[in-house]
């Protein structure tokens, strides 16, 4: 025999193999220690998907995760996390933050600074350090996965029935799992006209936007834009900010127009066509003159809704309910659909809202409840959110409308302000838009029903209020805390007109 | 039974990969991975130890064998021995393992790098076809310790050890490194 071994004979019947791995795919057979081969399958690697599977392994389930992004109309296409982490919140945060600091830059001549004309700004600069951002996510997210042995399958899950999900590659090579639980968090993706020749073909949407390698350019649609020094118009067929207090969005929509971004209201969409010189031309009827326009732009960004990521899913052949309408799943008050051990949340729930930490934390509740840990519901009451246009607007409870909705018009008292931010004097920043309402009971104790704002870091002035709501504050709650000083919160405290009064609601002073 | 180093073997059932110096073929007992290495040596790769046969000795016991994989390994000592390391080999897949400088003896001052280094080489087979992996020492203790050094200023390094895939935002810091899962992840996938 070989006279050069130096391991002892052993290791010649090894019978382990360690082959230099290729994808490859295997039918999983059913598990020996139990029916399933897993405890929990979950559809979805965004948000909420991942929480609920790391909860669940962290608590001893066994766990697989599938996520799988299907390139945009573009082309576009991203890593683990989902809408938030790659097309969503995080990106949409840092080009908002570059847009502020333009704006912010002009500011600081008034302030002092020496800073020479003109100011320009870098779209590949920027598009790459976001990039880079959400790349380190998308590690993050899978070494988190790893190490709490949650199995992370990159595969397009579909239900093949109540027990087993069937995973496809992008060649269309099919696996299967089993599961005792299933859960389907595949979200939303942003929606394309379909009644407009050449909006697929020639427009862009929110998937692809902050991946664009190039910067848009002359663009129809989207607010960030003109803070980075793009022309931009937003074309608006009837409202802004729908299901949003109207009020407050009208505020938020002066303020851009203010501030240079082009609007066209009342004006719908009919077509989109290529010019030869790239560029593209968009016909529009006004609805309010009656007339058709025309004019061209680098890019036409479409924003006109999101549709949940339902079709594939085989939920009909499983008898999982869809809601007609909407396309959403129809789920329980503790996540359940219609096929018992089928579970839905996140945005693909219908009446759900569409943010990032309800879906996180009703995945986390989620998954104690499957592994038997817990019984605690989530309470979608309440949730402050925050949109961040060019002044961005935050709110938690109920709008006005809403409000006179639900208790009626006698029923409801609305506090509101007019102020000026500090930071904006020396600035010489008009602040118009800056505003504050706070919608009440008209009786008893005066219970705060809504709070809305209008200003800078408006997301940071909501956060602590919602705790406050939470926590069933009344009007003299808020009366009796003192402000910090000098702040744009503190005129949250501080409220004293009425609408009703019908007196000027502009803040003099201090 | 024929003999021939490249591409004419004896009863090999294929040839799957060459690269400048090794041919990597399958046995026909099919569960020798033989890696052929220049004309006259024979390797096979046993539990990461490498065995070495002459022809003579050869024999076809099925054995378990891992296959080498065939990345290059470069060993440099501190910033700007680690960058030039990197600017000669543009293109490549670079990984990089920092670790705190070893004494005479071979023991880092780190002794996470100490509690690290085992995992990190025990998944290094799995490092990707023509990949490169630097082992870069990074420097006294003292040098380590100064918030300005060049690895933390430039690299933005935050802590020894550290394994990152170069370029892009893979990277494992401290207590990762021990995991064995998770280097094999950084190893194997993309």
């Amino acid at each position: 025999m070989g006279p050069l071994i130096q391991n002892n004979m052993a290791a010649f019947f090894k019978s382990r193999h360690r082959w230099k791995r290729t994808s490859c795919f295997t039918i999983l057979t059913r598990n020996l220690t139990g029916k399933y081969d897993y405890d929990l399958v979950v559809i979805g690697g965004g948000s909420g998907g991942l929480a609920c599977s790391k909860e669940a392994a962290q608590l001893g389930q066994k766990v697989a995760v599938l996520d799988y992004v299907e390139p945009s109309a573009k082309g576009t296409k991203w890593g683990l996390g989902g809408t938030c982490v790659n097309v969503g919140c995080i990106p949409k945060k840092l080009m908002h933050q570059a847009a502020l600091l333009g704006t912010a830059v002009k500011d600081a001549r008034k302030y002092g600074w020496k800073i020479k004309d003109p100011v320009s700004h870098d779209w590949e600069t920027m598009a790459e350090a976001v990039q880079n951002h959400v790349r380190s996510l998308n590690w993050g997210h899978r070494v988190q996965l790893k190490d709490k042995k949650v199995k992370y399958l990159n595969l397009k899950g579909s239900l093949l029935d109540e027990h087993t999900v069937r995973g496809m590659t992008k060649s269309g090579k099919e696996s299967f799992l089993t599961a005792k639980n299933i859960v389907i968090a595949t979200g939303g993706r942003p929606k394309y006209p379909t009644d407009i020749p050449g909006a697929m073909e020639h427009g862009i949407t929110s998937d692809d936007i902050f991946w664009l390698k190039e910067a848009p350019g002359k663009t129809l649609c989207a607010g960030f834009l003109t803070g980075i020094g793009q022309d931009t118009k937003v074309m608006v067929r009837s409202i802004a900010l729908r299901g949003f207090d109207q009020q407050m969005a009208g505020l938020v929509t002066d303020h851009m127009q203010a501030y240079g971004t082009r609007f066209a209201w009342g004006c719908v969409p009919q077509r989109v066509d290529k010019l030869p010189s790239g560029a593209l031309q968009v016909t529009w009827a006004d609805t309010r003159t009656g007339k058709e326009e025309t004019d061209s732009f680098d890019s036409v960004l479409w924003a006109v809704g999101r549709a949940p990521e339902a079709k594939a899913l085989g939920l009909d052949k499983v008898g999982v309910e869809v809601n007609r309408e909407t396309g959403k799943i129809v789920v329980g008050a503790d996540e359940s659909t219609s096929v018992s051990n089928i579970y839905a949340f996140g945005d693909i729930g219908e009446g759900r809202p569409e943010l990032t930490p309800t879906a996180v934390k009703a995945g986390r509740l989620l998954a104690r409840r499957l592994a038997g840990q817990s019984t605690q519901l989530m309470d979608y009451d309440n949730v402050a959110t925050t949109v961040f246009t060019p002044l961005e607007y935050s709110c938690v409870g109920l709008s006005e409308e809403e409000a006179v909705g639900r208790h009626g018009q006698d029923a409801i008292e609305v506090y509101h302000a007019f102020y000026k931010p500090l930071e904006f004097t020396v600035a010489e920043r008009d602040a118009s838009q800056c505003y504050i309402k706070v919608v009440c009971e008209r009786g008893g104790e005066q219970r705060i029903l809504g709070l809305h704002y209008t200003g800078p870091n408006a997301g940071e002035v909501m956060q602590g209020f919602s705790l406050a709501l939470r926590c069933g504050a009344t009007l003299s709650h808020l009366k009796e805390t003192v402000g910090i000083h000098p702040t744009c919160a503190e005129e949250l405290t501080k409220v004293s007109i009425t609408k009703r009064s019908g007196l000027d609601a502009t803040v003099t002073g201090c | 039974m024929g003999w021939c180093p490249f591409k004419n073997l004896w009863l090999a059932r294929k040839c799957n990969q060459s690269c400048q110096c090794v041919c990597v073929c399958v046995c026909v007992c099919a569960e020798c991975v033989i890696i052929y290495r220049s004309y006259h040596r024979l390797l096979i790769i046993i539990d990461n130890d490498l065995v070495l046969f002459t022809p003579q000795a050869l024999c076809l016991l099925p054995i378990s064998v891992c296959i080498m994989s065939l990345y290059e390994e470069v060993k440099v000592h501190g910033y700007a021995e680690f960058c030039k390391a990197v600017s000669d080999r543009k293109g490549k897949d670079i990984f990089a393992y920092f670790s705190g400088d070893k004494d005479a003896d071979g023991n880092s001052w780190c002794p996470d790098c100490v509690k690290a280094e085992p995992t990190v080489r025990g998944e290094i087979s799995h490092l990707p076809e023509g990949s490169v992996f630097i082992y870069c020492q990074v420097g006294q203790r003292d040098y380590w310790k100064n918030p300005n050094n060049d690895f933390k200023k430039t690299l933005k390094l935050s802590g020894v050890p550290t394994l990152l895939r170069y370029g892009t935002p893979q990277k494992l810091v401290e207590e990762e490194c021990f995991k064995a899962n998770l280097v094999r992840m950084m190893f194997t996938e993309d």
